[in-house]
């Protein structure tokens, strides 16, 4: 045998997979062969290694995010329970799947005439701190018929969506980001979308001031709602409507307008029922008069 | 199949037909049963700990989706396994030019001290001057295996670091054995030559 041919069968030899015949011609050669003894004992040298490597452990928290992942609803069922399920109509998925496809293929022509004819620059506006509050600025300007374009402006105060988004650091809002960015362009055929509930009143609901707030799980949530209702009244709001989540661990929420002045006072009442993250303490930077708000209502644990 | 591995093979069958019979937990137990298999697996494969938690995470949600219509036709390993490693290796494809990028950088991790520290993982504890050494041997050992191409690494990942036999790879890759043998012989070939040409292989 030639030492080539031993080369090749080393491996085999070290697993013990070469016929008796075989293994005894190499064994032969390799007695009288230097070269070829050490190629077979560097190759079970980095085999040996190869054994030696660690197990290595899987991070603490492994099984909760596979779990969370698991039970993460798709796009499409995410779709369906923010404008779907409150008309309280049952729309299937299919016809749900057909209505985007539509409304994209609609909307593509619209897109790419809006790209050639807008070519002024506009200054994006800064986004505030508070995490719940950059969408609607953004919405709004384009409301009020300027184009809203997230290209960095000279003086370099960029908002480009990714920026945008990493502002954001819950996971209801990367899911929003994900609406807002898939509608951004769109923002002229939001407010006579058929598909928005009637409940938020031809708002895209993510402009909404939106409050996250933790009661006493020994409270009824009912007597909850009831007393943000009067609160809100209180301070001058209106349109006050609220709405079950389906699930267990899917909140109450509270929809409302508010006065944009007593946005702050609200915050404050409402402290008094509950936790609430992120209270503001002074009034957004808006023109509109009043501000939608989104109260969401979850029993602490 | 010795007889830890059969014990382990009836175990998870019996775990299947309890998930199939609507007992969440089982789930959760070959969750917790394998994830350290599955997470190395997967760290050996793309170098890489954010990708491997990203595909470890995948595999068994996968698992999740498809453990009703599981038949049973390999052990339940074996289709892990296999899940595993096409995960690894689609993410390996979309993402060629990222990870080049990446592999660039674990080699200026060997350059440095703490850098081949950070490769293993830390239980908290500062380890022994030994224990660094061999941690160091490691992350070599892993920066070799990152300059082979995905057939020869998987491979090696599914012989030699995972100690499955050839019938059982065979399965995995849905290759034949003598495939396989070929395979084995000629990743380790071509690891030893990487390995000298780090002029470290660990004698």
């Amino acid at each position: 045998m030639e030492c080539k041919d031993i080369t090749a069968l080393l491996s085999g030899y070290i697993d013990e997979t070469l016929t008796p015949r075989i293994k005894e011609q190499v064994d032969k050669h390799i007695a009288a062969c230097p070269a070829c003894a050490g190629e077979l004992s560097e190759l079970k040298a980095v085999v040996n290694r190869l054994h030696g490597l660690h197990r290595v452990k899987a991070p603490a928290d492994f099984l909760q995010n596979v779990l969370n992942r698991v039970e993460k609803p798709s796009l499409l069922e995410r779709i369906r329970r923010r404008y779907i399920l409150p008309l309280r109509k049952n729309i299937s998925y299919e016809i749900i799947g057909v209505a985007l496809t539509l409304a994209i293929i609609i909307a593509v022509p619209e897109l790419v005439k809006q790209s050639t004819r807008e070519t002024q620059k506009t200054t994006v506006p800064q986004l505030g701190v508070s995490t719940t509050r950059p969408p609607q600025e953004t919405l709004k300007k384009e409301a009020e018929n300027k184009p809203v374009i997230n290209a960095p402006d000279d003086e370099g105060a960029p908002k480009t969506f990714s920026e945008e988004k990493s502002l954001f650091d819950n996971s209801a809002q990367h899911e929003r980001s994900d609406a807002i960015s898939a509608t951004a362009l769109q923002n002229r055929k939001i407010a006579s979308s058929p598909m928005l509930p009637a409940m938020t009143n031809g708002i895209e609901p993510s402009m909404f001031e939106e409050i996250n707030v933790s009661y006493d799980s020994g409270r009824n949530p009912d007597s909850v709602s009831r007393e943000i209702s009067d609160a809100i009244k209180k301070l001058g709001g209106a349109d006050i409507k609220s709405e079950y989540g389906k699930a267990d661990d899917e909140p109450l929420i509270v929809y409302a307008r508010l006065p944009r002045e007593n946005l702050p006072l609200l915050y404050k009442e409402i402290s008094k029922l509950g936790t609430v993250n992120a209270p503001r303490q002074t009034p957004p930077a808006t023109n509109q008069k009043t501000i939608p708000v989104k109260i969401y209502l979850k029993p602490s644990k | 199949m010795d007889i830890e591995r059969k014990r382990a093979a009836i175990e998870d069958l019996e775990l299947v037909e309890a998930f199939r019979k609507d007992d969440a937990s089982a789930f959760n137990i070959l969750v917790n049963k394998y994830k350290d298999v599955v997470f190395t697996v997967c760290l050996r494969y793309l170098g890489n700990r954010e990708e491997a938690d990203d595909c470890a995470q995948d595999t068994f949600v996968k698992v999740f989706r498809g453990l009703k219509d599981f038949r049973a036709r390999s052990s339940f390993s074996t289709w892990l396994y296999s899940i595993a490693v096409n995960t690894c290796k689609n993410r390996l494809l979309s993402l060629s030019h990222r990870y080049q990028k990446k592999m660039a950088r674990l080699d200026e991790f060997i350059e440095t001290d703490d850098g081949c520290m950070a490769f293993e993982i830390a239980d908290g504890t500062t380890p022994p001057a030994e224990e660094l050494e061999n941690r160091q041997q490691q992350a070599v050992i892993q920066n070799a295996i990152n300059s082979l191409d995905v057939q020869q690494r998987e491979i090696l990942i599914l012989r030699d670091i995972e100690g499955l036999s050839y019938e059982e790879i065979a399965e995995i890759t849905a290759n034949n054995p003598g495939t396989v043998k070929s395979r084995i012989s000629r990743a380790r070939l071509q690891l030893k030559e990487r390995l000298k040409e780090r002029k470290i292989y660990g004698m």
